[in-house]
């Protein structure tokens, strides 16, 4: 396993387009922070206190979505693309192992940019003039929120790409996935009220609010286990 | 300027336990000549290694060069190997060894099943049959980069990274150390392209790049699909000299190529598969002497009374015409031929033997299994 680790950080590394999604991502969330302050100072409204601007500026930045799903689309997509899922698995055999392996080192890069863009984009909303205090969401569950809605948008395009091996459908399938589940809701929702809840994403919202928790939990974690055990099947099975 | 593959022995750094940069290893670098940056840590290791014998960074990353390894040589055996995609059999019952210390030839028509066969050899693609390697499968092998490197498309790389960085990367999966991917890159010739992205590289330079992947753990066995695609003459005959000396280490090399004509002077053994099935599987001499090829042109003044005393004698079959006026007889020699003459007093102007090529007998075999022709149909 240290040896499929050490292959996929260098895989992860040696391509611009981890730095530049990774640098935009992080750039994305600061200048959303930034903005949030100047459009509340703007309307002369009381300012959100630093922790919800920066979970805003994460859970509804739509830039954010699409770059956390680029990283988590790069770990297959590049190597269905380019051909060079062949010398992987000629490298290593053991399909289990590089799936294994792939999803730890997204999650990993996921989370590790996501600390970084909190960091920066509470930096930058203090700088702004955003209320250090208040009765805001604790750092606690700044934290865990931040750490699932990353954990939970790069594995669904990683999956997503498992299971299409498409590069393109990995990177824009979960933002495909958020207004599919909008717009289930808006035709669907008053007919059957046990659908919201039924959805993966709209949980995730669910559990952030605190609404429903044990249920919205299960959900998430129904579909993105499904996902997950899909696309390894998928790659177990197929040809590469 | 296009770099262009050392074509003398003498670049082959492991031959004379230097480095590609020249300089020779220290004693306490031990045989297994650890990267550079590990020795930060021979303050420490030192100790283990004056004590023990063994040098630290092996008993961490057990990287061995191949000729130090014990039991290196490993014979490669596919049995049965069937692949079908619908209705259309690619590759059908199909058995053969690659043995240790040759070069085997993999040959065949286009839509053959070569590619698909050394996918399936490798488990890249799932079909019928299995592949074992030194009687394991690949999966079984703890380090399977030392076992085979294959090298199966010139376009196998990620267009935004540099060379040294794919080649860093496939390293970690042998544990191969640094100093092995700068001796890889200086013997393909790829030093002045090493930083750079490959996404400008020609088939010629790809091709490089991907057999600089293949040896990179200098593995058992080397599994190369058309290496010789797009390289210049003198790189296509480095190559030819290179894997030939990589087999004489009692190495497995499997070519699959279409330049019969480098075939002919490359492969100690042959394979040959039409339409997904075993045509062939016997050394190179034996391959080419089944030719019908092989036989004897006799040329005389009374070339009708010649061919009807060699029918007579050696039977109906072994006399073809050669206008305008000599005779090709097969299952004799020139000696028997010679004297059947002699005997019937029938003057001769030219004896000669012909030995077929191995594109004659590769054509021989294989034109009934062709299964997309050019030119139209015949």
């Amino acid at each position: 396993m240290t040896d499929l680790l050490t292959y996929e950080w260098r895989r992860a590394r040696s391509i611009r387009t981890t730095w530049i999604t990774s640098g935009f991502l992080v750039a994305a969330v600061a200048a959303f922070c930034y903005l949030t302050v100047l459009a509340l100072e703007s309307a002369d409204e009381q300012g959100l206190p630093l922790t919800d601007i920066v979970q805003q500026s994460i859970t509804v930045n739509p830039v954010v979505l699409v770059l956390l799903a680029s990283l988590g689309a790069m770990a297959f997509g590049h190597e269905y693309r380019y051909g060079t899922i062949r010398l992987t698995l000629t490298a290593f055999p053991r399909r289990p192992g590089v799936f294994a392996a792939k999803l730890v080192m997204t999650m990993a890069i996921a989370l590790a940019v996501m600390i970084v863009s909190v960091l920066v984009g509470m930096a930058i909303a203090a700088v702004a003039g955003a209320q250090q205090s208040g009765s805001g969401i604790s750092w606690v569950t700044l934290a865990w929120q931040v750490s699932v809605f990353a954990a939970t948008y790069a594995g669904l395009a990683f999956t997503l790409t498992v299971i299409t091996r498409n590069h393109p459908i990995g990177i824009v399938g979960p933002l495909l996935l958020t207004l599919l589940e909008s717009a289930v809701i808006a035709i669907l929702g008053e007919r059957f009220e046990w659908l919201p809840r039924a959805l993966p994403l709209t949980a995730m919202q669910n559990w952030f609010a605190g609404v429903d928790v044990g249920l919205s939990v299960a959900v998430l974690a129904a579909w993105m286990g499904g996902l997950l055990v899909a696309s390894f099947v998928l790659l177990q099975r197929r040809d590469a | 300027m296009t770099p262009t593959l050392p074509i003398t022995r003498r670049t082959v750094p492991w031959q004379s336990g230097q480095t590609s940069s020249g300089s020779s290893w220290k004693p306490w670098k031990c045989s297994n000549r650890c990267p550079q940056s590990w020795h930060l840590y021979r303050y420490v290791g030192m100790l283990t290694f004056l004590a023990s014998g063994v040098c630290p960074y092996r008993i961490v990353s057990p990287y061995v060069p191949f000729a130090h390894r014990k039991g290196s040589a490993v014979i490669v055996t596919a049995s049965n190997l069937h692949k079908a995609y619908g209705s259309t059999v690619a590759v059908s019952d199909l058995s053969f060894a690659v043995r240790p210390g040759q070069v085997t030839g993999f040959l065949g028509p286009n839509g053959s099943g070569k590619s698909t066969t050394l996918r399936l050899m490798l488990g890249l693609d799932h079909g019928g049959g299995q592949t074992l390697w030194d009687g394991k499968p690949l999966a079984a092998h703890k380090h399977a980069p030392r076992v085979v490197g294959a090298h199966l498309d010139a376009k196998f790389f990620h267009p935004s990274r540099t060379a040294t960085a794919h080649l860093q990367m496939l390293a970690a999966a042998g544990r191969v150390p640094r100093s092995r991917v700068d001796e890889v890159v200086s013997l393909m010739g790829l030093e002045s392209v090493a930083t750079k992205r490959p996404k400008g590289f020609s088939l010629g330079m790809g091709q490089r790049l991907g057999l600089a992947t293949a040896i990179l753990a200098e593995p058992a066995v080397l599994l190369l699909d058309e290496p010789a695609n797009g390289l210049d003459p003198q790189s296509i005959h480095w190559l030819r000299d290179y894997l030939k000396y990589y087999a004489a280490q009692g190495r497995a090399v499997l070519v699959s190529s279409h330049l019969l004509s480098e075939m002919e002077v490359m492969a100690d053994h042959l394979v040959v598969i039409a339409r997904g099935q075993l045509l062939a599987d016997e050394p190179k001499a034996a391959f080419v002497a089944r030719s019908v090829t092989n036989d004897v042109l006799v040329r005389s003044a009374r070339v009708r009374d010649l061919a009807g005393v060699i029918a007579a004698e050696l039977g109906p079959g072994s006399v073809r015409p050669e206008p305008p006026d000599g005779i090709a007889v097969t299952g004799a020699s020139t000696e028997q031929v010679g004297d059947i003459a002699f005997r019937h007093g029938l003057p001769v102007w030219e004896l000669s033997k012909r030995t077929a090529s191995l594109e004659q007998a590769f054509l021989e075999l294989t034109d009934a299994g062709q299964e997309f022709t050019m030119g139209g149909s015949r």
